[in-house]
């Protein structure tokens, strides 16, 4: 009597679980948060310095230096500028503006009226034509008010060098959480192909192609990472989430400017995938390369 | 040929294996007869000298081709050598399972090939769970169910009954016959005498032989 045949799906060649693979999930799904807490950060650096960047480029301000007949002076500053080609808009911040923005530390009423405050012309660039500093102080000057304009240049280069170095501390710790996680994978697939020398050897022997062998590692590997990047993502998102819970009631001013927005989510459903097809990269490279050093 | 930087432990080795023949290869422990099987069924590079399987100078051969020349050849390990995570049924199937053959093409020989070894029940059993002497008829059968042209068995009744040994030697005839070449590593001089077929001595990693006798199964 012959015993029923066993299930038609064939068994996986290696052994289903080794003592490693437990450790190696558990090492790339840490490596996987802090990668995708660092890509959210590096996403969330980028937007903020274009908004700035925007928001700097996009303005100029006026600071009318007139102390006789200065409301005059103002009102026809304002008129000037706002039929300025390249002026989408001016708001004027004149002394009971600046006085109100003082009330908090000095109290109402106690503001002397001879106490020189400045007053100030935001103009709004139209983002297409942008009017430049040159031609608003020559209007200015041509039409007898004494002013500065400011372009924020000096704030926009400090925020640009600012924002390029956020940039490239966040580019390279991502670029080295990358590479410990390739490393990883690639000792791991070492020390699993060691463990594994008795399968490895007898698959050779039995006329196995290195591809074939290569695959079987692969798999295993690229599973492991698809699980490991799964849950270094979920428990990324689930940080993030908290995080911007927390701020959207008015308490996150020293949390993170996290995002998870559309691009946000993207990179935490990106990360397994790529966990995965690196972790199988990696174990195929790995045991190819020790297959041949083997010859 | 020599393991790592060791000295050399096969000597002037000259051997040439006609198609279709059967051949015992004999000589005490440690003489060499593993290191000139490992050489031929391509487990050791020699240090010199030149080996030619199927026509084929096996020095100028790429991964690739060495491993369609291993396809050709089955071996049976003296340490078996199963995979004791897979079942009986896989571990019979696993060369042509490596060669990229679909399961429907060898599920109803292997099926066969293990009742003829008198495994017909231990299917689904894990290695793990068997004796010595079934172990070793696993091995066997993986080691013939790819039909391979060469057959190289290192010991392989050393851990069965005499009947079964009678039985598994039926089988290697048998599978001379349909057109493979046997090689077969014994220290059992009654059975290799019994055989009939010519002896390969090795001493000291020197090979004599063969001494001419009569063909088996012809007795």
């Amino acid at each position: 009597m012959t015993t029923p045949l066993p299930n038609p799906t064939p068994a996986s060649l290696l052994p289903r679980r080794s003592k490693q693979d437990g450790a190696l999930f558990f090492v790339i799904a840490i490596i996987i948060f802090l990668a995708c807490i660092s890509a959210l950060i590096t996403r969330a650096a980028f937007v903020s310095a274009a908004n700035w960047r925007a928001d700097l480029n996009g303005a100029m301000t006026v600071q009318i230096k007139e102390t006789k007949d200065q409301g005059t002076k103002v009102d026809r500053a304002a008129a000037l500028l706002r039929a300025m080609p390249g002026v989408s808009g001016v708001a004027v911040y004149d002394r009971a503006h600046a006085a109100a923005l003082l009330e908090p530390w000095l109290g109402k009423g106690n503001i002397p009226d001879d106490l020189p405050l400045p007053i100030i012309l935001a103009i709004q660039l139209n983002p297409k034509a942008p009017a430049d500093k040159e031609a608003i102080t020559f209007a200015l000057n041509a039409s007898d008010i004494r002013a500065e304009v400011d372009d924020h240049r000096r704030w926009s280069a400090e925020m640009n060098n600012a924002a390029r170095f956020l940039q490239i501390f966040l580019l390279t710790a991502l670029a080295l959480l990358i590479s410990a996680a390739i490393a990883v994978t690639g000792f791991a697939t070492r020390a699993n192909l060691a463990a594994r020398r008795e399968v490895v050897n007898t698959l050779h022997l039995a006329g196995a192609f290195d591809g074939f062998i290569a695959a079987q590692f692969e798999r295993r590997f690229g599973a492991i990472g698809l699980r490991a990047g799964l849950a270094g993502a979920a428990l990324a998102g689930l940080v993030v989430g908290i995080a911007q819970l927390m701020a959207s009631d008015g308490s996150g001013l020293l949390l993170p400017v996290f995002r998870l927005d559309p691009v946000g989510l993207g990179l935490l459903i990106l990360a397994p995938v790529l966990t995965a097809f690196f972790g199988a990269l990696t174990a195929r490279l790995t045991v190819l390369s020790n297959l041949k050093e083997q010859e | 040929m020599r393991y790592s930087h060791g000295p050399d432990v096969l000597h002037d080795i000259n051997l040439n294996l006609s198609p279709g023949s059967f051949h015992f290869l004999t000589g005490p422990s440690g003489a060499g007869k593993s290191s000139l099987l490992k050489l031929i069924y391509l487990a050791q590079n020699g240090s010199k000298g030149q080996v030619q399987l199927f026509g084929q100078d096996v020095a100028h051969c790429s991964r690739r081709d060495k491993a369609l020349l291993r396809r050709r050849i089955g071996v049976v390990f003296q340490e078996f050598r199963l995979l004791e995570h897979l079942s009986v049924f896989e571990n019979i199937a696993l060369p042509l399972r490596a060669a990229g053959e679909k399961r429907e093409s060898y599920e109803e020989d292997v099926v066969e090939l293990l009742s003829w070894v008198g495994l017909g029940d231990a299917i689904n059993k894990n290695p793990r769970t068997l004796s010595g002497g079934e172990k070793q008829r696993v091995a066997i059968a993986r080691a013939v169910v790819g039909k391979p042209e060469l057959l190289i068995a290192d010991e392989p009744t050393g851990n069965v009954d005499p009947e079964m040994g009678i039985r598994l030697m039926r089988l290697f005839v048998e599978l001379n016959r349909l057109g493979s070449t046997v090689l077969i590593a014994s220290h059992d001089l009654q059975l290799v005498r019994a055989s009939g077929a010519p002896v390969l001595t090795i001493n000291d990693g020197r090979l004599s032989g063969p001494k001419p006798a009569r063909r088996p199964g012809r007795s």
